[in-house]
């Protein structure tokens, strides 16, 4: 009996431990060969762009957090940015190397945990526990200056939450000292092995123009040969004092994601080494009781001003002048970028948020079409989406 | 912006203004004008979509109410070029698709969230909402609480 070829439809997700949180994604097989493959998105819809409207500015941070969570602070640093170009305020030296700093260290936080899974979607287990064990002692250093591992909202308009906290130094430059033998393991453990290179090599690939008109960002578009890294092309928050170079490959594919992103590792501790040598002394937030709350035993509870001032901004919140601003910083994924739209009131009128992660995800068919379901295991972790980043 | 792009894009849309603020350029498009504009500022060297947005300013009493906004840069120097557009409720823009392909999901999340519909677009379907969601809940008349019921955890 003849039997017809038809492609099997598979429903792969939402709750795939590969997808990366609750990802689907609808495929047309024919064997092992994917035909084609269309992400369904919105498992993690939580309307942070309305809620955000709907609190003041100072507040909306919160929410912002919790986009990206595993580099809350890049998001952060976007909407404040944002925020403060509003306002027309420029902060403290102090401030920006500090928020340099909490970028640095969330990235290579970020890209440990990207290793660890993607590792693991390649059956490789032990790496996840060394890449978690290390990214715990990122996230203490976090954790003991805003007092949250995850979603701190460290960064405030107009400053930080607090100064650092006495002994951070010491730890940090144990940490760094500690560095680089935790890539030699890497290196050792996956870049030495023969099945963890040859799946990864030729997977994935995408074109450059291809790249381009998707709209990738991050270590993906730098994967294709585009050396396009906000931090140097527009510095922000200070960026432009600091030395550091922005590793480029040509191939596309995913191995090329991998080494980048090793690499981006290395630069990122250089950055935090230079900002925690070279830590001005001086104010770590503006000098301005209408935006930034006074300190509270030096003058809320000795000064009648500070109390009204330290009451109405956190009742009311403080107003910013009606226009819009966008600013794009370079996350561990690519681009996050935040556009602010103020109508003059305390509240903002729009928060867009342009999240690398849903931009990213939109070229997987591309990366996967004709190619087989092994490799989409692959393409899926070497392009490092998180989805609340996808979802918002 | 660079005079001379500046110049020949100005020969080629005589209607454009453009502002010129820190980081970026911005490009008020007259409506139906994006797509060319977009496809003029690609071929200038704005190869790169950064994003596409869009602002409601129904609490201001605005008409036309929305504004369709597109971010791109130029991948070699990072500089950025904003092109906006008025657009009406009830219109329906042209899609950027041919122009830049990963403008499919961004207009898709454009009409799931402001219920605004684009021409030519291959796929407008909601994206983040579910599918049976009524209402878009980006608008600025819409309610920040729910006004659907919680739908059930399991189909019968």
């Amino acid at each position: 009996m003849a039997t017809e070829r038809r492609p099997l439809v598979l429903n792969m997700g939402p709750q795939h431990p590969s997808t990366h949180g609750v990802l689907r994604l609808v495929l047309e097989l024919d064997g092992e060969t994917v035909l084609s493959c269309e992400p369904v998105i919105g498992y993690l819809h939580t309307g942070i762009e309305k809620t955000a409207e709907n609190l003041t500015y100072n507040q909306a941070v919160t929410v912002i957090d919790r986009m990206d969570y595993l580099s809350p602070l890049t998001n952060n640093l976007a909407y404040v940015l944002a925020v403060e170009k509003l306002l027309k305020i420029e902060v403290p030296e102090r401030t920006r190397s500090i928020r340099v700093l909490f970028c640095e260290l969330s990235r290579m936080a970020s890209h440990l945990v990207w290793l660890g899974t993607a590792a693991m979607d390649m059956g490789a287990m032990s790496v996840f526990f060394y890449c978690f064990r290390e990214r715990e002692k990122i996230l203490d250093l976090i954790e003991m200056t805003t007092g949250a591992r995850m979603n701190p909202s460290y960064f405030r308009v107009g400053g930080l939450m607090a100064d650092l906290p006495q002994g951070f130094s010491e730890k940090l430059h144990a940490l760094l000292d500690e560095f680089p033998e935790w890539l030699d393991n890497y290196r050792k453990l996956l870049g030495t092995n023969v099945l963890w290179v040859e799946r990864l090599r030729g997977a994935a690939v995408v074109s450059q123009e291809a790249a381009l008109a998707y709209g990738l960002t991050g270590p993906t578009l730098r994967s294709t040969g585009v050396e396009l890294d906000l931090r140097k092309a527009q510095p922000y928050s200070g960026y432009e004092q600091f030395e550091f170079d922005v590793p480029v490959r040509q191939n596309g594919d995913a191995y090329d994601r991998y080494e980048l992103r090793l690499e981006e590792m290395v630069q990122s501790a250089r950055i935090v080494r230079q900002a925690i040598d070279r830590l001005p002394d001086g104010p770590w937030h503006i000098d301005d009781w209408r935006i930034f709350p006074p300190d509270k035993h030096q003058h809320v509870e000795k000064n009648m001003e500070a109390l009204i001032y330290h009451f109405k901004l956190f009742t009311e919140g403080f107003k910013v002048p009606a226009g819009e601003a966008y600013q794009g910083v370079e996350g561990p994924r690519g681009e996050i970028g935040c556009y602010v739209v103020s109508d003059g009131s305390a509240r903002p009128m729009r928060v867009r948020a342009r999240t690398p992660s849903f931009y990213n995800l939109q070229a997987l068919p591309l990366m996967v079409k004709d190619r087989l379901i092994a490799d989409l295991i692959t393409a899926i972790g070497s392009i490092d989406i998180v989805l609340g980043d996808v979802d918002r | 912006m660079a005079a001379d792009v500046l110049e020949s894009l100005i020969s080629r849309f005589p209607d454009l203004q453009v502002e010129e603020a820190k980081g970026h350029s911005l490009m008020l498009a007259e409506d139906g004008q994006q797509i060319a504009l977009l496809e003029a500022l690609k071929a200038e060297g704005f190869t790169l979509l950064v994003d596409i947005g869009m602002i409601d300013h129904w609490s201001e009493g605005r008409e036309p109410r929305f504004d369709l906004v597109y971010i791109l840069r130029r991948p070699t120097s990072g500089e950025a070029v904003w092109v906006k557009v008025k657009v009406g409720d009830g219109e329906t823009p042209p899609t950027a698709i041919p122009v830049f392909h990963g403008a499919n999901w961004p207009e898709r999340e454009i009409y799931d969230l402001f219920g605004v519909t684009f021409a030519g677009h291959p796929n407008m379907e909601r994206i983040l909402m579910p599918d049976e969601w009524e209402g878009h809940p980006l608008r600025r008349d819409y309610p920040i609480v729910g006004t659907m019921p919680t739908p059930p955890l399991a189909r019968e």
